[in-house]
């Protein structure tokens, strides 16, 4: 195309723009995208020198980060499978369970906290997954089919690929 | 004479041509083949459109339609000129034109024009434009200018094509894989696919099915990622499409057969090797199990040769199969100088020893340089220098 | 402007879109041009009228906001799930990223969803209208991780792609690269923009060069100065990428369809367009 190739100078629009009128470039020449840019101009224009705005970057925090950062520090952690988005974590369930202690009587946050660590390892017990939960991991279920498969050991004996 | 000389320069421009244009001809024929076709749209139109829509020709196209317009042209001319040449060359030779073939064109050539050039491509020759020329590149896109290939842009849409379809092989074979492994069956040892023995398309061989040059970096990517797919438990799932890309490797004990040793009248094998060559020598020599050990060469025994290296030579391959003293050697060999005889004496027992030795011995045989034939020649004199790279003594002062 | 859209939805049209829900929307009821279209079913008497040239169409359609219907592909719920609001750390922002941004969770940034859904909308608009004005449509990826799900996906849309090093000049020097006359691409669509985390594609650049508008996903650590139409999201999780992927191939998809249909063509033969087939099987039932 005749435009200047310099990408520095204005934008592709008005380069091309540029052209049509000095009469450089037919108007029934012009690209495709010209109508398309003038119907839907972007929001910003696409200039190589356009300055960075200055625009501070918030922090994002949450109400119960402080209660959910004590936890943490407490207790260790589980292993999340992160594919799985419909059950909650333990830190979720801990965090319900300490916001309706709190409605109930918005007193000790101490006292609410420990209860609320002992309610949590009470319900962890008696659900049904909790037993199974340090034998399933994706890992050892991934190392027991491999055994299984006794895919590492080197198979010698074959030679018929490629004779028939 | 003024006929022949016109003939002459047609020729020379003809033959200019067709020297750097052999390998282009390939090219172009496979861009013919390669058109994948998948992305024009060929459409039919119903009765009733709501739109339509201008006939507009891009200047892409308008730009290979005028190149295509020209080459037609071009080759309309060289034809008429190729034709002309033809009545002239057989009205020479004294021949009826209209019979008059290429193969009679060659002869005519090689008796009018004799060439001593050793580079058969550089000597004159007339063949047919469509032969000397290369195909017109086929348009690799449609009248409005849209690509063909999905990955036209990339440069090289075969290569990169062929990655992408490994890739899809391998993610069929995980998906295969994954199912199995829920199913519990496990992948057939038996039929996993064994790779020695065979190797992966050499670089030029890919090219040329591709049709396109690929770098040294891009044959490796393409190497390491067929040695990938080859690695799956499930290879074999897709071996039609290993195979394609692989090629035994050439095994040279294999490849030549071993003569069955025949009996002669007192009830022993013997082999006979004709055609041992090495420099101007030529011999055939016969070997017969089992023997004493005695070694005929036309009619004297080892002493026909006088210098210890030739002796040597000869005894050289019954020393390494260990067949020394067992079996009994016969040759006759002419031509050339004692070492040229007596290299042609070693070869010859070397390939009549294969007989009677096992096959292990044959591939140390192989091994050890007994079976390949010595190709050395000698080399010619230059002037200016006393032979063939001594030069003349020379002092400054 | 409003007054162009006519919503009259038709019985055998509902009910096709009920049995197909997983389906696309069928957006063609919800258009500008199909006013003569729906005309001539109500009353079949009606003679058929002149075609008209695809150039006034292509023209007229630009009047409408959304012709294609693009808006209604994705939520933002779609891009969450997708992972697209994750971006990179703080240390690696890009100035330049600063307006697209929400905010910074315990040093990673988060995208602000809502500027990403509409500007996502804006560059699939220009595909749609791109690809329904014929326009070639140029996909790039330089992370070999998506590297085969871009070229499938543009194999799929019937469009090209280039995933591959980029060899200088293969825009700005194209007619001695190619050997001939090439017709360069009217869109490029750039799933990531850079080549590694240090340098841009040098593809926005010559795209710029050569006066081809570019869409473009970018990351917190990218520039989107040059592209034309950015897209701030993640550019690197494989669900994010596949999202992009598949909303641009509908995109073009319905633009290419829209043409076939008011050019009164159908397809024999292009494998790209199976899911169009598809649908017109479904409305034959």
């Amino acid at each position: 195309m005749a435009q200047s190739r310099l990408e520095k100078i204005g934008t592709i629009f008005t380069r091309v723009n540029g052209l049509i009128k000095a009469g450089a470039m037919r108007f029934e020449d012009r690209p495709i995208w010209y109508d398309l840019y003038t119907a839907y101009p972007p929001k910003l224009e696409p200039r190589y020198d356009r300055p960075a705005p200055d625009i501070k970057i918030k922090n994002i925090f949450y109400a119960e980060d402080v209660i959910r950062a004590k936890y943490h520090k407490s207790e260790r952690h589980e292993t999340l499978n992160l594919l799985d988005a419909r059950r909650k974590t333990q830190s979720q369930n801990f965090i319900q369970i300490y916001e309706n202690l709190k409605e109930q009587n918005p007193l000790d946050e101490e006292k609410i906290f420990d209860t609320a660590v002992e309610m949590l390892a009470e319900q962890t017990r008696k659900s049904p997954e909790a037993k199974d939960e340090s034998t399933i991991s994706l890992s050892s279920n991934f190392a027991d089919s491999l055994n299984k498969e006794d895919r590492n050991k080197p198979n010698v004996n074959i030679k018929k690929i490629f004779e028939e | 004479m003024e006929v022949a000389l016109r003939i002459g320069v047609n020729l020379l421009k003809i033959n200019r041509v067709c020297v750097h244009s052999a390998s282009r001809i390939t090219d172009s024929y496979a861009k013919q083949i390669q058109l994948n076709r998948d992305f024009s749209t060929e459409v039919t139109v119903n009765a009733a459109p709501l739109a339509v829509k201008k006939h507009k020709v891009s200047k892409a196209m308008k730009a290979y339609l005028e190149r295509a317009r020209e080459n037609d042209e071009f080759m309309k001319t060289q034809k008429l000129e190729y034709q002309i040449g033809k009545r002239h060359l057989a009205n020479m030779m004294g021949e009826d034109a209209e019979t008059f073939t290429q193969e009679d064109i060659d002869n005519a050539i090689a008796y009018l024009f004799p060439s001593g050039i050793f580079d058969k491509r550089a000597r004159p020759l007339m063949k047919s434009p469509e032969e000397v020329f290369p195909a017109r590149k086929a348009a690799e896109f449609d009248e409005t200018g849209r690509p063909f290939h999905s990955m036209f842009y990339t440069g090289r849409p075969n290569f990169f094509k062929l990655l992408y379809d490994i890739v899809e092989e391998m993610n069929k074979i995980h998906d295969l894989e994954e199912r199995m492994l829920r199913r519990g069956t496990r992948a057939d040892a038996n039929q996993k696919i064994d790779f020695t023995g065979f190797q992966w398309m050499p670089k030029e061989q890919l090219e040329s099915m591709l049709v396109e040059q690929i770098n040294d970096l891009e044959y490796t990517n393409f190497t390491n990622a067929m040695d990938r797919l080859v690695s799956l438990p499930f290879s074999y799932k897709c071996q039609n499409f290993i195979k394609k890309f692989s090629k035994p490797l050439l095994d040279q004990t294999k490849q030549l057969e071993i003569p069955k040793p025949q009996f002669d009248a007192d009830g022993r094998q013997f082999v006979t090797t004709y055609e041992c060559l090495r420099k101007t020598a030529r011999g055939d020599v016969t070997v017969r199990m089992p023997g004493t050990g005695k070694i005929t060469i036309n009619g004297h025994d080892i002493t026909y040769f006088e210098e210890l290296q030739s002796r040597e030579q000869v005894l050289f391959p019954l020393i390494f199969a260990g067949l020394l003293g067992k079996v009994d050697v016969e040759a006759n060999v002419e031509g050339g100088g004692t070492s040229g005889q007596a290299g042609a004496i070693r070869w010859g027992i070397a390939m009549s020893l294969r007989s009677f030795v096992d096959q292990e011995m044959v591939e140390s045989m192989r091994l050890a340089g007994l079976l390949q034939r010595d190709y050395r020649r000698r080399e010619r004199k230059k002037f200016g220098q006393e032979g063939a790279r001594r030069k003349y003594t020379w002092k400054k002062r | 402007m409003v007054n162009w859209v006519i919503y009259k939805p038709d019985v055998k049209m509902l009910q096709n879109s009920l049995k197909s829900a997983a389906r696309l929307f069928k957006y063609q009821n919800a258009c500008v041009i199909p006013q003569r279209l729906q005309q001539t079913q109500a009353a079949e008497t009606t003679p058929k009228p002149e075609p008209e040239d695809i150039a006034v169409i292509e023209e007229r359609i630009l009047k409408n906001r959304d012709y294609f219907q693009v808006h209604n592909l994705f939520t933002v719920r779609d891009l969450f799930n997708a992972r697209v609001h994750y971006g990179h750390k703080e240390g690696s922002l890009d100035a330049r990223m600063r307006p697209y941004i929400y905010g910074s969770r315990l040093g990673h940034l988060i995208f602000d969803l809502d500027v990403t859904a509409s500007h996502l909308r804006d560059a699939l608009n220009i595909a749609a209208h791109i690809a329904f004005r014929d326009g070639i449509i140029l996909f790039f990826n330089r992370n070999a991780l998506n590297a085969h799900l871009v070229e499938k996906k543009a194999m799929e849309a019937g469009e090209f792609s280039h995933t591959r090093f980029w060899r200088g000049g293969i825009f700005t020097n194209a007619n001695v690269q190619f050997g001939a006359v090439t017709r360069l691409p009217d869109l490029c669509i750039f799933l990531n923009t850079q080549n590694n985390i240090l340098t841009q594609h040098v593809a926005v650049r010559d795209a710029a060069k050569m006066a081809i508008p570019t869409i473009g996903i970018v990351d917190t650590n990218c520039n989107p100065n040059l592209i034309t139409y950015p897209v701030p999201g993640n550019d690197d999780s494989p669900a994010a990428v596949e999202l992009y992927c598949n909303l641009f191939k509908a995109a073009i998809l319905r633009g290419k369809e829209k043409r076939r249909e008011l050019l009164g063509e159908t397809v024999e033969s292009n494998s790209a367009n199976t899911e169009a087939k598809s649908q017109q099987l479904n409305q034959t039932e």
